[in-house]
């Protein structure tokens, strides 16, 4: 194990905003903190320092919490207790493998899928909580589901009406397919109102580049599509776990969305108009600096997957489309993507379109739309929508 | 509004406007005569469009027709084939194929930077870092020098002299200097993407600019830093894709009819993608016309692709300098051989210095079947290919016999793989040493199992569980719906292999309304858990 680096390594290194080598580089070395631009605050949020034995810990404990809610083996007699930590065990050592290769100047490429998955289980032991909204309040924070997410306790109680006021207005993008009475509808992405009939999302939850594409664009107004006949396609801003409430809003097409090559990836979806739908969201005029955003939430909704990783399922538990809250903090900016907020909270696909905040400030500061568990999730801040064709629809 | 009628307005307005869209080819599989396809496909779209034979002059192929829709844009795959079986209804057709563009045969790409966002859908997996320790190992391993030194021995043909092998590829850059001189002009080359030019690559557009230029000398470069397998061979290329990741069906099924026209002995494909009843057509005349057929198991999406995983076409996987398998190689029951795939020497058509001189080593199945068919080439020089036809007993074709003498000449590395990656890596010493009638001693059990209908439906199995592929027989057991059940298929798999896979809740395929119809219920996983 590498524990200080050379020069070249640490430049290499630089080039990598990697959320991993910020939360998980052990304490001491020349790589601490550096990354953030910010010095490893012995009381933050983080706790810094290699992959160990508190992480494998948090993690088994955690599998154990969700194995309580499966059903009893029936006659089998098993060691549940024996395999959550032997999971969490070889979590945490794949994990410390990852970070031998990152800390030796390896590229984030170099890393396979179960390494970045085991990042991703011991990053979520440092405080990365996805808490369920439960209508008008949020899953209560525990060292059980959430281990290492105490610290956010606090923040969450001073900005909880807030969180909650932000999450009415974000939804989960509802397909349902007119061709199959028996087919159960899919969640594609997450959209937020920015007026009372219009919601914003990204273009690849229309047009995902694999899979069911929602929308055909329009020839001679290629910026705007229409929603295909054969779906229907809505919004529904109260799929969460809380009680059952009306809150769905058919999607009647799209004035905007960004060419195919468009750097912003961006959609605007025309909603039906109902009594009593959620306000819109107001959306921030400026770039903040990442120092001035810090901390911050992402609302999204976690899309079902064929197969659940066991680090996803360590952070979603089981990914069900409801509705989520995300913490974290930000990261370096990205010099290739300047228009990207680069930032570490737990998101997953499904979160595609979903609303960033700053805890504290009123305003969304950016649209989710890509995370990666070792380099860091992105969106596009509202300053770069704003200098963007689709800012003449934000007010 | 509904569907059709909803693609056809849009489809009008492009036509009516100043618009420069390329146009849309469907292929017309029919009895009916091309007046009257144009006829009933004008009054059912009421747009421009034009009707021809797809193959000029072969009477056994001339139930396929191209349809033609000029100045209108592809829209999106679920879109093409609902218009695709629109027709097909109103045309009484036996099947109304698209031409889709598909990029299941991945080529070297660019690679993004660390992190970004692009990287999402990058196979960083399946291209190797490492350079081979010896540049010239592909020829090497394949027993190259030692074929020729053997024929040469013999008092054989060397070199493939004599043998013509047509190339179906991208073109070539024909002043490049690890090429032989005019190979654009030379009879039989040809022209399918730009009709009536040479068969030039301009490497504008596209991925991988270039492509054939790198295949075409790893047949027959004369000499230098590298050489061909079969360097006195003729190679004649034909461009018929524009780049080996857009794949459209119907120009290689055009180049395949060419090419057995004007007198191919070898056929080889460095592209693939889905299933076309043309090009298979195709393909089956050319074998029968004893014609050797090869064609790239794939790149990057794990099951072969088609034309390679038609039971007619020899299908070749790909291995690297310590006879392990080369990590994107496509692979599966239907691959014959493996031959070399990773860093093979190969012209750089990218050289973009006057004259084009850059020599480096290529990755991917391309150059694995660039080499067989170098080795075919040798084959057919050293017995002759007029005396192989002769001796051939009745019903028997030319492929076959290659096939059967190709797998049974093969270097067999220990834990080599054969269920997925053939019989083992090619041996050309070995294989010019076989009597050619031995081929006729063993029994029909090595030749490639299973039809289309089975091919197509592991695949489903392999994307999407045995049972999804249960519920989508509805669908396997009409041709129609082939290409794009592969489409799903092949989507699913090369998602499963990108980090979109753990990132990404991946939506339901995507599929035409007439193909969810009939298949009356969702193509899910059939694990359950999700779309």
């Amino acid at each position: 194990m590498t524990e200080r680096f050379d020069e070249a390594a640490a430049a290499r290194l630089e080039r990598v905003p990697s959320r991993a080598l910020r939360l998980l580089a052990p304490r001491g070395s020349d790589f601490e903190g550096a990354e953030s631009g910010r010095a490893a605050a012995p009381e933050g949020p983080s706790r810094q320092g290699l992959p160990d034995s508190i992480d494998s810990g948090h993690i088994a404990r955690r599998l154990r919490a969700a194995q309580a809610m499966l059903a009893p083996d029936r006659g089998v007699i098993r060691d549940r207790d024996g395999e959550a930590q032997a999971l969490a065990d070889d979590l945490v050592g794949t994990a410390r493998g990852a970070m031998d290769v990152l800390l030796e100047g390896g590229s984030r490429e170099s890393l396979s899928f179960p390494q970045v998955l085991a990042l991703e289980a011991v990053l979520h032991t440092r405080g990365r909580p996805a808490l369920r909204v439960e209508g008008d309040s949020l899953e209560e924070l525990s060292e059980d589901k959430h281990p290492g997410s105490g610290f956010w306790r606090i923040i969450q109680n001073q900005h909880e009406h807030a969180i909650i006021d932000a999450a009415a207005s974000t939804g989960a993008v509802v397909v349902n397919d007119k061709m199959f009475s028996n087919g159960r509808p899919w969640v594609q992405g997450t959209a937020w109102l920015i007026a009372p009939d219009l919601a914003i999302t990204n273009r690849h939850v229309l047009f995902p580049p694999i899979g069911q594409i929602l929308g055909r664009r329009r020839a001679g107004a290629p910026t705007q599509a229409r929603i295909k006949g054969d779906l229907d396609v809505l919004v529904d801003f109260a799929f969460d776990n809380g009680p059952a409430r009306e809150r769905r809003y058919r999607v009647l097409d799209v004035p905007f969305v960004s060419g195919p090559d468009d750097t912003i990836d961006v959609a605007l979806l025309r909603l039906e108009q109902l009594p009593s739908s959620p306000p819109p969201l107001r959306v921030a005029a400026a770039t903040l600096e990442a120092r001035e955003l810090d901390r911050l939430y992402v609302i999204g909704h976690p899309g079902r997957m064929p197969d659940v990783p066991d680090a996803v399922r360590l952070v979603f538990n089981e990914p069900d489309e409801r509705k989520r809250v995300s913490y974290g903090e930000t990261m370096d900016p990205d010099e290739n993507h300047p228009q990207d907020l680069v930032y570490d909270p737990s998101t997953i696909g499904g979160f595609s379109g979903g609303s960033v905040f700053a805890f504290g400030a009123p305003e969304v500061v950016a649209l989710h739309y890509w995370g990666d568990a070792a380099a860091g999730n992105r969106a596009m801040t509202c300053a770069a929508l704003r200098a963007h064709a689709v800012g003449a629809f934000l007010t | 509004m509904n569907e059709l009628a909803e693609i056809v307005a849009v489809w009008r307005e492009e036509q009516g406007g100043a618009g420069a869209a390329r146009g849309v080819r469907f292929v017309v599989e029919s009895g009916r005569s091309a007046a009257d396809i144009a006829a009933a496909a004008a009054r059912l779209l009421q747009l421009e469009l034009s009707v021809t034979a797809l193959f000029a002059d072969q009477p056994a192929l001339a139930r396929f027709h191209a349809l033609d829709i000029p100045g209108v844009s592809r829209l999106d795959r679920a879109d093409l084939f609902e218009v695709a079986a629109v027709l097909r209804r109103a045309l009484d057709a036996e099947t109304v194929e698209p031409d889709l563009g598909t990029d299941y045969f991945l080529p070297e790409p660019a690679i993004p930077a660390e992190g970004a966002p692009e990287g999402i859908d990058f196979t960083f997996w399946c291209w190797a870092r490492k350079l081979p320790a010896d540049e010239n190992w592909a020829i090497k391993k394949a027993r190259i020098p030692e074929a020729w030194q053997f024929a040469q021995d013999q008092g054989r043909p060397v070199a493939g002299v004599g043998s013509v092998v047509f190339q179906p590829d991208t073109g070539i850059v024909d002043t490049h200097v690890a090429l032989p001189p005019g190979m654009a002009n030379r009879p039989g080359a040809a022209n399918f993407v730009e009709p009536g030019r040479p068969p030039v690559d301009p490497r504008t557009g596209g991925h991988n600019p270039g492509h054939g230029t790198g295949t075409g000398s790893v047949i027959a470069s004369p000499g230098g830093r590298m050489k061909g397998v079969a360097p006195a061979a003729t190679v004649v290329p034909l461009r018929c894709v524009e780049s080996v990741a857009v794949f459209d069906q119907s120009p290689v099924a055009q180049a395949i009819s060419h090419a057995e026209r004007h007198g191919a002995h070898v056929i080889t494909m460095s592209l693939g993608g889905v299933p076309s009843s043309a090009l298979h057509a195709a393909a089956r005349q050319a074998v029968a016309s004893n014609v050797i057929v090869v064609a790239a198991a794939g790149n990057c999406v794990g099951e072969v692709v088609w034309p390679a995983r038609y039971d007619e076409v020899i299908a070749i996987a790909g291995v690297n300098e310590a006879s392990r398998p080369w990590q994107g190689s496509c692979r599966g029951p239907s691959v014959a051989v493996s031959a070399p795939a990773e860093f093979v020497l190969r012209a750089d058509g990218t050289d973009r210095s006057v004259p084009p001189a850059a020599v480096s080593g290529g990755q991917g199945t391309s150059f694995a079947v660039a080499m067989t068919a170098g080795i075919a080439a040798l084959w057919l020089a050293f017995h002759g290919r007029d005396r192989l036809i002769a001796e051939l007993p009745g019903g028997r074709t030319l492929q076959e016999q290659f096939r059967r003498l190709l797998r049974r000449a093969v270097q067999k590395p220990p834990g080599f793989d054969t269920r997925k990656f053939g019989a083992g890596i090619v041996d050309a010493l070995a294989l010019l040493q076989l009597d050619p009638a031995s081929a006729w001693q063993q029994s029909g059990a090595e030749e490639a199992g299973g039809d289309e209908h089975d091919s197509l439906r592991s695949l489903v199995a392999a994307a999407f569980g045995e049972g999804a592929a249960e519920a989508a027989l509805p669908a396997l057991d009409d041709r129609q719906h082939h290409a794009e059940l592969a489409c799903a298929a092949l989507d699913r798999l090369r998602a499963a292999q990108t980090r979109r896979a753990q990132a990404e809740a991946l939506p339901p395929p995507l599929l035409s309304p007439s193909l969810r119809g009939r298949l009356g219920a969702p193509l899910y996983n059939s694990d359950g858990a999700g779309p």
